[in-house]
């Protein structure tokens, strides 16, 4: 599990924070922040996918799932069963 | 006299005059100037591959060392690097290598009309058609030509108008129906120096960056190892806003985006800034009493995913198949043809639905790009192969996406959807 939030944290920073000026804690707004824009999701989205064998559908794509750290790993999580 | 006029020297002509010669028919074409000439739309898909092998012109392209195109990138806005797809992923049936071409146009269309010529079409250039004859019947019979201020007929048991854009027999029968969604006007030139990309692996890629306007966008497309065509699209009434010349409108949006700025960066112009305007529109009829259209002269739609040459091809190599039955039958009646109408429109209308919902998803097309459950399908269409509907169930998903997006209060990406209407 803590895997799981801690390669989606090191996926961020290295693709939406590449000067390493934002921390990214695990309640850390993620659009609010401007770590990651709407079109941003895309590439998450698609490393999500990728990396842990999951598919996110369309609607999941919302402020609750995506908002933080913390929210994406309980979407992923909860695909993993 | 010939058993089929064509009219027009482009691709579409081209192709079915060496399909027809391949299969005994004899054939004219009559093309309005002389090749060389320039045109728009130098990027091809790879389904028009078979079309070469077809009529033994794929050695042609080899040899002739037009710049291989082995997939096609997006840019965002933002800028954050490129989304692409590369054409092996998506292996396709009667295509047995994964690139297709980027190509002069002039020099592509004159090898073309010289294959044609070689094969056995009669070719008559610098010639145009005033109209296309009719009997009392209301069956084609031939064409009246413009020979140096003089009026000459010819005679033939089929006419095909593949005069793209000049549509001289739709225009003659009033069947053109414009677009009434897309109004697109864009502004190209060549150019040497540009930066195709900072990844060797995709710089001779198609590239397309989205732009900050209504239905804008701009290509790239490498010609020669040095020169770059470089085109930016968008909704006409973009253009006609800005009240500037089509100079200062291209230059001011290629700074508009970090990617296509730094692709520019270094650029020298190398021809002069050209224009295409007011560019969608299909026939009602694509078929007659002996008659056919082909290629743009039957349907344009706008050329974001470089469908126009396959849709020559494709229409091309159907068309002769229905000549040869009509033929064989005698009977070249509008009942005859119709199963070539019904194909190509159906291909077409593939094409224009995809295009359509491209341009309402725009940026969240990415999102189909890189979905594992979509790619190939994506991809399938991207390289021309429309013509099973069955076979394309992700325009069904395209439609849901958006329908989804649509109706979830809240949902990240509903600011991206443009409001062009799908239905």
């Amino acid at each position: 599990m803590a895997d799981i939030k801690a390669s989606i944290r090191d996926y961020i920073l290295e693709e939406f924070v590449p000067d390493g000026d934002i921390s990214v804690e695990d309640a850390t707004n993620l659009l609010e922040e401007e770590v990651v824009d709407s079109l941003g999701i895309f590439t998450l989205v698609s490393f999500i996918e990728n990396k842990f064998n999951v598919s996110i559908e369309a609607e999941e794509v919302n402020l609750d799932n995506f908002e933080t750290l913390q929210s994406i790993t309980k979407l992923v999580e909860s695909k993993l069963g | 006299m010939s058993d089929v006029i064509i009219i027009g020297g482009g691709p579409a002509g081209s192709v079915l005059g060496c399909y027809l010669s391949k299969a005994g028919v004899s054939n004219t074409i009559i093309e309005k100037v002389m090749h060389p000439r320039e045109h728009v739309g130098e990027s091809l898909v790879s389904s028009t591959v078979r079309a070469f092998e077809d009529i033994g012109f794929l050695s042609t392209m080899e040899e002739t060392g037009f710049v291989r195109k082995y997939g096609a990138a997006w840019h965002p806005t933002q800028g954050r690097g490129e989304f692409s797809i590369e054409f092996s992923e998506f292996p396709q049936q009667g295509v047995n290598q994964d690139y297709v071409y980027h190509v002069d146009r002039a020099k592509f269309d004159h090898l073309l009309l010289q294959h044609a010529r070689d094969l056995g079409s009669t070719v008559i250039q610098g010639v145009a058609v005033k109209e296309v004859l009719f009997d009392e019947n209301d069956y084609a019979i031939g064409v009246r030509l413009d020979v140096a201020g003089a009026t000459m007929d010819l005679h033939s048991s089929f006419v095909v108008d593949c005069s793209g854009r000049n549509a001289v027999l739709g225009g003659q029968r009033r069947l053109r129906e414009k677009d009434p969604v897309f109004n697109q006007f864009a502004v190209y030139a060549h150019f040497e120096n540009v930066h195709r990309g900072d990844d060797p692996r995709t710089a001779d890629f198609i590239h397309i960056y989205f732009l900050p306007v209504t239905r804008g966008w701009v290509w790239q497309i490498p010609i020669t190892d040095e020169i770059t065509s470089i085109g930016v699209v968008a909704e006409k009434s973009v253009f006609q806003e800005a009240r500037t010349g089509r100079e200062d409108w291209f230059r001011h949006h290629i700074g508009t985006t970090p990617d296509i700025a730094h692709a520019m960066e270094d650029a020298k112009q190398v021809t002069d800034f050209k224009t295409e305007a007011d560019y969608s529109y299909s026939m009602r009829k694509f078929v007659g009493n002996g008659w056919m259209l082909a290629g743009d002269a039957a349907r344009f739609v706008d050329p974001i995913f470089s469908s126009g040459v396959s849709v020559a091809c494709e229409s091309a190599k159907h068309a002769s198949e229905t000549i040869i039955e009509a033929l064989r039958t005698g009977d070249r009646s509008e009942h005859a043809l119709q199963p070539y109408e019904d194909r190509i429109k159906a291909g077409v209308s593939i094409w224009y639905e995809f295009i359509k919902l491209y341009y309402k998803l725009m940026h969240l097309f990415t999102y189909f790009i890189q979905s594992k459950e979509h790619r190939l399908q994506i991809l399938q269409l991207l390289q021309g192969e429309v013509y099973d509907r069955e076979k394309a169930p992700v325009l069904v998903s395209m439609r849901e996406v958006i329908k989804t997006v649509e109706s979830t209060p809240g949902h990240l990406w509903a600011q991206h959807l443009t409001d062009i209407p799908i239905d």
